[in-house]
């Protein structure tokens, strides 16, 4: 029984919950942006995962064989959300009436999801310290106890 | 007697490994939405092991496969929370670490016996 899939499966965690670290840096470091590539204010973002090989996980443990699981981003998806309306008549950006179209970015969520990913990036870490931990352990197999 | 231990040594190391695979998995989809946590099972075997043990008799390969785990979708949890509990996992991580290193101990400890039996209780 090898460690490098213990290893794989903490590491693609981190790798996600990083992803949804930078999604909510570029949410937030965009919460003025007016324009954006297609047109219109900035649009957030959110990462969404999904189980990296689901239905084979369950099996190749069975057959004690090398496991395929973890996590992976599955898409960075734009959400439907309405523009924050700022009065602003001067503003280049301004509609016929005067407002400013702003992304209609939720502080809270953000920073919920920013802490979420955070201690899920922690949990992740200790989970790749256990298999670490078991590693130099079965190093000691054999010797004097 | 000696090859029983050894394998038991492999099953339950083996066993742990598989074990901190799937505690590994549940903590990497923790924010995955409609994520169902795996867990591990022992079949009805088990307990059947455990009364052979107990009255002494002798442990055969077959009765290994008993103690090697079946991993499992929780489906308890569906519907009620079927959120990973991150506290939990790091728990039963912990203790599945403590485990294994308390397994590698009292091997290494039966190994030094052993060491003690071949050098005719001299000190090697």
């Amino acid at each position: 029984m090898g460690y490098l899939s213990s290893f794989a499966i903490s590491a693609s965690g981190l790798t996600v919950e990083k992803a949804r670290l930078d999604a909510t840096a570029v949410n937030i470091a965009n919460i003025h942006s007016t324009r954006s590539i297609d047109g219109g204010p900035y649009r957030p973002i959110r990462v969404i995962s999904g189980e990296r090989g689901v239905s084979p996980f369950a099996q190749v443990l069975d057959t004690q064989q090398i496991a395929s699981g973890g996590v992976q981003v599955v898409s960075v998806s734009q959400l439907e959300v309405p523009p924050r309306l700022v009065h602003e008549p001067s503003h280049p950006d301004a509609d016929a009436k005067g407002f400013v179209h702003y992304p209609g970015i939720d502080h809270a969520s953000e920073m919920i999801n920013l802490i979420t990913a955070m201690r899920a990036y922690e949990a992740n870490l200790v989970a790749l310290g256990a298999a670490k931990a078991m590693a130099v352990k079965a190093l000691e197999i054999g010797g004097q106890s | 007697m000696l090859e029983t231990t050894v394998s038991l040594v492999k099953t339950a190391l083996d066993s742990d490994i598989v074990k901190h695979q799937v505690l590994a998995h549940n903590i990497a989809n923790a924010n995955t939405t409609d994520f169902v946590p795996y867990q591990l099972s022992f079949d009805s075997r088990l307990g059947q092991l455990q009364s052979k043990i107990k009255t002494g008799g002798q442990i055969d390969h077959a009765d290994l496969s008993a103690l090697f785990p079946r991993v499992e979708r929780n489906l308890s949890a569906q519907g009620l929370n079927p959120k990973v509990a991150l506290d939990l996992e790091a728990a039963k991580l912990g203790g599945n670490v403590l485990h294994y290193q308390a397994v590698i101990r009292a091997y290494n400890q039966m190994t030094s016996l052993l060491g003690i039996a071949i050098h005719e209780g001299r000190q090697a």
